[in-house]
């Protein structure tokens, strides 16, 4: 029965939500860049982001605040490094949009690269934030087709091509 | 990593760090009732829940099923209670008609992961490779699962001495009581 007792006890205190986002990259070898856009749920974003602002963000709201484009592009700068030949890509923002269902937006970037050498994507977007937060990326060009996931553990992944 | 190894491990650890904590109460349920020895009934049970919620988590991936997420997770709980209810009020017996509810239920549970991973994949064109990989995760981290509980079940009852009808009425309390907290919670 101790056993038992146990068992429901851990089961009740991992009991939590999914916390997921998604990133597909796309390197466009006519314009040496790297595509990007980035697919988050506004209320974990709105937690990130509250660290860095104490007025509420109202992230796709008629009363968006705003420094919302200005804070995402730091937090993405801090929270998702794309690392070429030990140098670090600078991201240039386009701009967001809302799904469709208003739960999530989508992050319009590009990264600026001359498409030589391996690449290094260091992403702890939210890792901070959630504990079982876990971030798909997804990288294509004309040679490679890559996915991977990083969480706590494994923040990090090399894309050799 | 390849994109079947992402999707399948997202579906994987989704079970096995407990974050689809509903769906493996649901499982807790539907497998109070049986001692270890069950084990051709647990399968069949298992698989009829496996085609139930693959065949909604298609049809809700592919944007051919949309309820509220509110509705869903409401569902999903009743599913849980009621699965809990059944055991603490049927008689042992035909079980044939569990198979048939169980097979209900499993459409509603594949609702309630189709809404997430329809909001995270957001391209028709390619819905059904991440869900066709996140699903088996799903599936595997499951049987897993399962297997976690007939081992349990197997020490409760062969070490412990705790008799079947004991060790279901415990388990189906606590999925109960979960249960109607979490249908209030939702309503």
């Amino acid at each position: 029965m101790t056993s038992t007792y146990w068992f429901y006890v851990i089961f009740l205190i991992c009991s939590h939500d999914f916390h997921v986002s998604r990133t597909e990259m796309r390197y466009n070898a006519r314009d040496n860049n790297i595509e990007t856009s980035m697919h988050i749920f506004i209320d974990d974003l709105e937690q990130a982001l509250a660290n860095y602002s104490p007025e509420s963000l109202g992230i796709g709201t008629g009363k968006e605040h705003s420094s919302v484009d200005s804070l995402i592009l730091l937090y993405i700068k801090k929270h998702f490094e794309v690392i070429s030949a030990g140098e670090h890509l600078m991201p240039v923002y386009l701009g967001k949009e809302m799904t469709g269902d208003l739960s999530a937006i989508w992050i319009h970037l590009f990264y600026p690269w001359n498409g030589k050498g391996d690449l290094k994507i260091v992403n702890t977007l939210l890792l901070e934030t959630y504990d079982d937060q876990k971030n798909i990326v997804e990288y294509s060009d004309d040679r490679t087709d890559r996915s991977a996931l990083t969480y706590a553990h494994k923040t990090s992944f090399i894309i050799s091509r | 990593m390849s994109e079947f190894w992402t999707y399948f491990q997202l579906g994987y650890d989704h079970i096995l760090d407990m974050a689809g904590y509903d769906h493996m109460l649901f499982l807790v349920a539907l497998v109070a009732s049986y001692a270890y020895y069950h084990y051709k009934e647990i399968l069949i049970l298992v698989t009829a829940f496996t085609v139930g919620h693959c065949i909604t988590l298609i049809l809700a991936g592919k944007g051919w099923i949309d309820l509220d997420a509110r509705v869903i997770e409401i569902g999903i709980a009743t599913t849980i209670a009621l699965t809990a209810g059944i055991n603490l009020l049927a008689r042992t017996g035909s079980r044939i008609y569990r198979y048939f509810i169980t097979l209900i239920f499993g459409l509603i549970h594949g609702l309630g992961f189709s809404g997430f991973i329809r909001a995270l994949i957001g391209r028709d064109e390619v819905l059904w490779r991440p869900l066709l990989y996140f699903n088996l995760g799903v599936e595997i981290g499951q049987i897993l699962f399962v297997a976690i509980l007939i081992v349990i079940n197997y020490m409760a009852i062969r070490w412990l001495r705790v008799k079947l009808v004991w060790w279901t009425h415990m388990l189906s309390l606590i999925a109960l009581v979960w249960s109607i907290n979490m249908i209030l919670e939702r309503v």
